[in-house]
């Protein structure tokens, strides 16, 4: 197996898949499998007509980056595209997009099916499965992808995202580009892939129980989900008032009277849910608080249970920049012999933010981390992956793929 | 309180308290790994460890059943090469076995080396296998509605399909090297890996003696011939097996060819000691073989030679235990003979004549000489028989008696007879200017050569070419018309398609009976001179000849005398026998061609003296 990155940057989307077609031709790969990030700002019809025909009958998966892509030269930044090739002809690759529709899980189901035949493995469990998605329903697309797979091979991926959280965030498989789509990829590799999965996070000691929460309701009123993202009370007090207690403050405090978001001031001090314990240890999912409500509610990226408990968390910049090299290093780690031929970060643009000017150290620990081996990473809305064994989506997480060679 | 070691690079308690548990883990999945490892290393232990007449799977499902915990297993393997029909050979299930199985895609890519699981509602792992030199695959199956195998799964498949292909392999290789060193029939070492082991064995020997032993059945042929060679092959084990009962546990037998066996014994202890054991070979094969519920006896000639007097490799104490194996069974038949140096000028003088004989061969130096055969009631010539002669350097003729033993191992026989088949062809002209165009022409057929279709046909061939087959008759032993299968089904039709006619050869000096003439085709018996010779005066010579000649009139066969040397045995045979033509120095010597018509009045002469004398006696 051969995998090689490749980045450009400009503002003329054209330009840099000119100069992207340039490096692809001096590399000599002929890539199976090919993610593609790129900033919001590029023309996504452009770079669907450069991958479909420059990598014709591989597959394609990927979307908007956040703040565009990283590789193992650094940060590409916001006007960025960058590529990845995997070049495996005795592995077996494939993908597949769809629009999430009213059934998001039905939909991620026969994705994954539909990747899976494109692999020309049909019924066959994958090594692991990508995944790209549109933020909002990642539960429920990791619920769709579980009825085919279960946790018996890891899924791993992110939620597209943009700069600014504006909703610009697209997705692009085989067939273009997407706003509320989901791209899933199936990998049968003949080098091995591992994998890792991990937030930068640690438990401040505060915790309650979400008492209360904005269910998601059908046309008739009828709740129609167990869970959602709307926190409306937590031990019977509004949500926004308890975080603000559990954090000393984080947030505006006119922000807590009239509502708005929050995103920015929250990614330090998360939320968490028990993802379970060993040995007597509590192992976390981060909740990131996207905005304050009306109601002094907390909307999240991540779907809570009513009766859930919830954490308090806090992050510092230098661990968020650690954290990603330790990913690389697990995702090293369970490649078989650890001999690797390159690797992929998806790396939660809520972090970026909360590392501000520390982001290029980020990249710069990724890419040590990996050896020098040629990387690519994007910066997402949400991630997926694998914790104790449960394929599962968070925030603030860090994901981390290896390719064996 | 912050933790700040700049070693491992953490700053909170929090962090390290997850590096530990991270770690501690990591480490129960590597003992549960390694726990799975040290079963898939009992399965291959198990999957080598089986005999070759045993399945290489079965017994090892339900080691491996610890690791995939499947409800059932199959093995699925190629007919033949790529391509092939795929079948079931070996599963859980045992009416699994034997059913065909389609070459779906997925098999495909399995057989072509990958390792998958199903997401299907029956959870399947498949993996592939090299089994019995084909390309095959396995599928473990767990029941509908159980968990599917995962990807640790598969990793641990990855692990058992590579190492259970180098285990099959290198099983494949064992059997290969078996096959490569041992005889297939006996199990026994063959010539190959006993001159290796002998090789090996007196580069370390110092100064200790060692033994070989050269053991060669008497009278093998004739089982074979007589019973058929399945037979054969079934003594051929029980030879094996006894010899094997009598020796030592530090002894080494091997089979070198087809009856031929050797021993290395090894240590020598001492020459009783090694008397003992050979002593004990040659009583044990004495016994009676129970064959296919025939009892068959036989005997073993035996030449040992020892290391390191009678040679320090193993070309030379091979060649020499040989050369007293040879001694042995010329002179008597089921003894034991140990080289010195007389057999090793025997040896040398035989060399000596087998070079001798290539030569002779190669430069055509044979040729036929010719003794008359007489009619006993008119005393004149009616035939002759050709035998061969070689030509030395300076001329002279060596009869054949003095090479067509050694001439017949060589297996220079055919090339012989074939230059002194020439040769009579050649004298015809000549032999029918002085005695007549009617007289008949007999010639020697070895027993090996007479049971040989291919070598019988262009014998015939080159008679019927002459335009008067019927003239000759063909002389073979007894062995070659006691033997089952190829020559009584194959030879005997054959030779009378050609109108060619048969002799026996030497009759009653083999192990053929007057009842067996009852169930042989034969135009003629030559009874052998040690019956001729002085019947007059031989009760015994004469009660045979009797019998004989009562059972071949009535079955219409030609007798013929041999070895007639005087006027009494010829009297004896005209007058008290029907014996009806005969042959021997009496009437004239086997001559060559030109001899025999120049010396034609004069043995014409003779016959007339002999018919004159005869008459005379009677009056």
């Amino acid at each position: 197996m051969q995998v090689t990155s490749v980045m450009a940057a400009g503002p003329d989307t054209a330009q840099v898949v000119a100069d992207l077609d340039r490096r692809v031709r001096a590399s000599g790969l002929q890539p199976q499998f090919v993610y593609v990030f790129y900033g919001q700002r590029h023309d996504d019809a452009v770079v669907h007509a450069f991958v479909a025909e420059r990598f014709a009958g591989a597959a394609v998966v990927g979307g908007t980056s956040s703040a565009g892509v990283m590789t193992e030269h650094g940060l590409g930044g916001p006007d960025s595209i960058g590529l990845l090739l995997v070049d495996d002809p005795d592995g077996a690759y494939g993908s597949a997009a769809t629009s999430l529709g009213a059934d998001a899980a039905g939909a991620a189901e026969a994705a994954l099916n539909a990747a899976l035949e494109a692999a020309d493995s049909p019924g066959e469990l994958p090594e692991l499965v990508w995944i790209y998605q549109s933020p909002g329903r990642e539960e429920a697309v990791v619920d769709g992808l579980r009825r085919v797979v279960g946790d018996r091979c890891p899924i791993i991926g992110g939620s597209s995202a943009d700069d600014d959280v504006s909703g610009r965030w697209r997705q692009l498989g085989p067939g273009g580009p997407l706003t509320d789509g989901l791209v899933v990829g199936v990998m049968f590799s003949s080098g091995g892939i591992g994998f890792g999965f991990q937030g930068g996070y640690e438990p401040t000691g505060t915790h309650g129980v979400v008492t209360e929460l904005g269910f998601d309701r059908g046309e008739s009123g009828i709740v129609t989900d167990g869970g959602g993202r709307h926190i409306l009370a937590i031990d019977g007090e509004p949500a926004a008032d308890v975080y603000q207690r559990w954090t000393g403050g984080a947030v505006p405090e006119d922000v807590i009277a009239d509502g708005g978001t929050i995103l920015a001031d929250t990614t330090m001090t998360p939320l968490a849910v028990s993802a379970g314990k060993v040995d007597e240890v509590t192992h976390f999912r981060l909740i990131h608080p996207e905005t304050v409500t009306a109601e002094r509610g907390l909307t999240t990226f991540a779907k809570v249970e009513e009766g859930a408990r919830l954490y308090g968390m806090r992050g510092d910049r230098d661990r968020l920049v650690r954290r990603v090299g330790r990913v690389a290093s697990t995702a090293i780690a369970t490649v078989p012999g650890n001999e690797i031929a390159g690797g992929l970060v998806v790396y939660c643009a809520g972090c970026r933010m909360a590392v501000g000017e520390q982001v290029s150290a980020v990249a710069a620990t990724a890419a040590e981390s990996f050896g020098r081996a040629p990387f690519l990473g994007c910066f997402t809305f949400g991630e997926q992956g694998v914790i104790l064994d449960r394929n599962v989506h968070g925030n603030l997480m860090i994901s981390a793929i290896a390719f064996g060679r | 309180m912050a933790v700040d070691d700049p070693a491992i690079g953490l700053q909170s308690p929090e962090e390290l308290r997850e590096v530990v548990l991270s770690q501690r883990r990591d480490l129960d999945a590597l003992r549960r790994e390694n726990e799975d490892v040290a079963v898939l290393i009992d399965a291959l232990d198990g999957l080598l460890q089986l005999g070759d007449d045993d399945d290489p799977f079965a017994g090892v499902f339900a080691i491996l059943e610890r690791v995939f915990s499947f409800t059932e297993a199959v093995v699925v393997a190629e007919d033949a090469g790529p391509g092939s029909a795929l079948t079931c050979i070996v599963a859980t299930d045992p009416h699994q076995v034997g059913l065909r199985w389609p070459r779906e895609r997925l098999f495909e890519k399995v057989l072509g080396g990958r390792v998958t699981a199903t997401v299907t509602d029956q959870p399947a792992l498949y993996l592939p296998l090299g089994a019995r030199d084909r390309r095959a695959l396995m599928r473990l199956t767990r029941a509908v509605g159980e968990p599917g195998f995962d990807r640790r799964d598969i990793a641990l498949a990855r692990k058992f399909a590579l190492l259970a292909s180098h285990a099959l392999a290198a099983r494949a290789a064992n059997r290969l090297a078996r096959r490569a060193n041992h005889d297939p029939l006996t199990g026994l070492p063959n010539r190959t890996y006993f001159a290796e082991h002998v090789t090996r064995t007196l580069d370390g020997a110092g100064d200790r003696t060692i033994a070989l032993a050269f053991i060669d059945l008497d009278g093998f042929k004739q089982v074979n011939d007589l019973y058929g060679h399945t037979s054969g092959d079934a003594l051929l084990m029980a030879v094996a097996d006894r010899i094997r009962d009598l020796i030592r546990s530090t002894d080494v037998l091997a089979r070198i060819s087809g009856d031929e066996f050797v021993l290395l014994v090894d240590p020598v202890e001492s020459r009783a000691g090694l008397n003992a054991i050979v002593e004990r070979l040659l009583a044990g094969l004495k016994e009676a073989f129970d064959i296919d519920g025939h009892t068959l006896l036989l005997s073993a000639s035996i030449g040992v030679a020892l290391y390191p007097d009678h040679g320090s490799t193993y070309a030379e104490l091979r060649r020499n235990a040989d050369t007293a194996m040879y001694h042995a069974k010329t002179t008597t038949k089921g003894s034991a003979a140990y080289f010195d140096a007389e057999l090793g000028r025997e040896a040398s003088a035989r060399t000596e004549l087998e070079q001798v004989l290539r030569r002779a061969v190669r430069e055509r130096r044979f040729r036929s000489v010719l003794q008359p055969i007489v009619d006993l009631r008119t005393l004149e010539v009616v035939g002759f028989e050709a035998l061969a002669r070689r030509v030395d350097d300076e001329g002279r003729l060596s009869p054949s008696a003095a090479f067509i033993g050694l001439a017949d191992q060589l297996g220079l026989l055919d090339a012989i007879s074939s230059i002194v088949i020439d040769d009579v062809l050649a004298s015809l002209p000549a032999l029918d200017a002085a005695f007549g165009p009617h007289t008949t022409v007999s010639l020697n057929v070895s027993a090996g050569q007479a049971t040989d279709p291919a070598t019988m046909r262009a014998l015939l061939e080159r008679l019927a070419a002459t335009g008067a087959p019927s003239r000759f008759v063909l002389e073979l032993t007894e062995d070659a018309f006691l033997s089952a299968g190829v020559f009584q089904a194959e030879i005997v039709p054959l030779v009378e398609r050609y109108g060619v006619r048969a002799s026996i050869d030497d009759f009653g000096t083999g192990y053929a009976s007057l009842s067996t003439l009852l169930n042989i085709t034969a135009h003629e018996l030559k009874i052998d001179r040690m019956f001729v010779t002085d019947i007059h005066e031989r009760a015994r010579s004469q009660t045979l000849m009797e019998a004989l000649a009562a059972a071949t009139s009535k079955l219409g066969i030609t007798v013929v005398a041999e070895g007639v040397e005087t006027a009494d045995e010829l009297a004896y045979l005209r007058a008290c026998t029907p014996v009806d033509l005969a042959q021997g120095y009496l009437f004239a010597r086997p001559t060559p061609v030109e001899q025999l018509v120049a010396e034609r009045a004069e043995i014409e002469a003779r016959l007339r003296a002999l018919r004159g004398g005869v008459a005379a006696r009677a009056a």
